[in-house]
């Protein structure tokens, strides 16, 4: 939600007219906000309060992007040849970068970004979630099974296998 | 490169520092806020011993770093392995008098812990 320090900011030229309703222009909110979940906001009819809407098209753009992005990273891990990192690394199976892949698409169908995604030295598959203090690793692992762990200030809060758990209760706990 | 038995051993200190080499091309260990991902502190096959870091106190800047074009170095507290439940050990090899190795269970948490409270190391 938005902080009551934003409210107090916001003036007319920080919104416009989309539809019959008027929208704060989203480059403030994302310069602004807080909280980093997908959203926007309009006013309502006495242009008294604002209203939070979560999961708009606005905000799935800049989610498209960020997972185009991280679609187009994982890909590139397919290029990587043995020893990449200088130390004996080897580069992640083309099942392993599918499986990622495959889970950074439902990500994208459920309105989350992602904030990094890394090879390990040992062929893994590294997503990582982000909000605040509290981050998601899901990791696929050479051998085929695929891990989940959530940290608070990067302390392991709970672990387990991701068939355990759905991508709601991640964002769920993320947001929470 | 193995353990060279007849080099003097030291002794770690919880406030010394361990420093731990990290290929940072193309960011893969290093996040958007340059914070390292626990894949810096992955145990790799030829980590069977324990994770190969060096002593700053005792370390040699060009020897630790090897190739600064593509290795940063990261230094971190040794109070952060002990409070953890892990082992630091002074293990000189014959080429490099500082090599020391963080003993114990390389579990994601750990790892994670150990990335988030490293940080990069500019020798003075």
């Amino acid at each position: 939600m938005p902080t009551p320090s934003l409210l107090r900011n916001l003036e007319k030229g920080d919104y416009r007219t989309v539809q019959g309703k008027k929208t704060i222009q989203p480059q403030y909110f994302w310069t602004k906000a807080e909280d980093s979940r997908p959203s926007w906001m309009t006013l309502d009819s006495d242009e008294q309060n604002i209203i939070v809407h979560v999961s708009t098209p606005i905000d799935s753009n800049r989610v498209h992007q960020n997972v185009f992005d991280i679609k187009d990273k994982i890909i590139g891990f397919s290029e990587l040849k043995e020893n990449w990192d200088y130390m004996g690394a080897i580069p992640p199976r083309s099942d392993i970068i599918v499986k990622a892949l495959g889970l950074v698409k439902r990500l994208e169908f459920n309105n989350q970004d992602i904030f990094f995604a890394a090879p390990s030295p040992g062929g893994d598959i590294m997503l990582e979630l982000q909000n605040k203090s509290k981050a998601i690793e899901i990791e696929f692992l050479e051998q085929g099974d695929s891990e989940y762990a959530f940290y608070d200030k990067n302390d392991l809060i709970q672990e387990g296998n991701l068939e355990e758990i759905s991508i709601l209760d991640m964002k769920n706990w993320l947001y929470s | 490169m193995p353990t060279d038995t007849n080099l003097e051993r030291e002794e770690i200190e919880s406030d010394d520092f361990l420093l731990r080499r990290v290929f940072y091309l193309d960011t893969k260990y290093v996040d958007s806020k340059g914070e390292l991902t626990s894949y810096a502190f992955y145990q790799r096959p030829s980590d069977k011993d324990g994770l190969s870091v060096d002593l700053e106190r005792i370390s040699d800047y060009n020897i630790s770093i090897q190739d600064p074009s593509i290795f940063n170095l990261y230094k971190l507290k040794a109070q952060v392995c002990f409070d953890n439940d892990l082992q630091c050990l002074h293990s000189p090899e014959e080429n490099n008098y500082a090599h020391s190795l963080i003993i114990g269970k390389n579990s994601k948490g750990i790892r994670r812990k150990l990335a988030k409270s490293s940080s990069l190391y500019n020798p003075k």
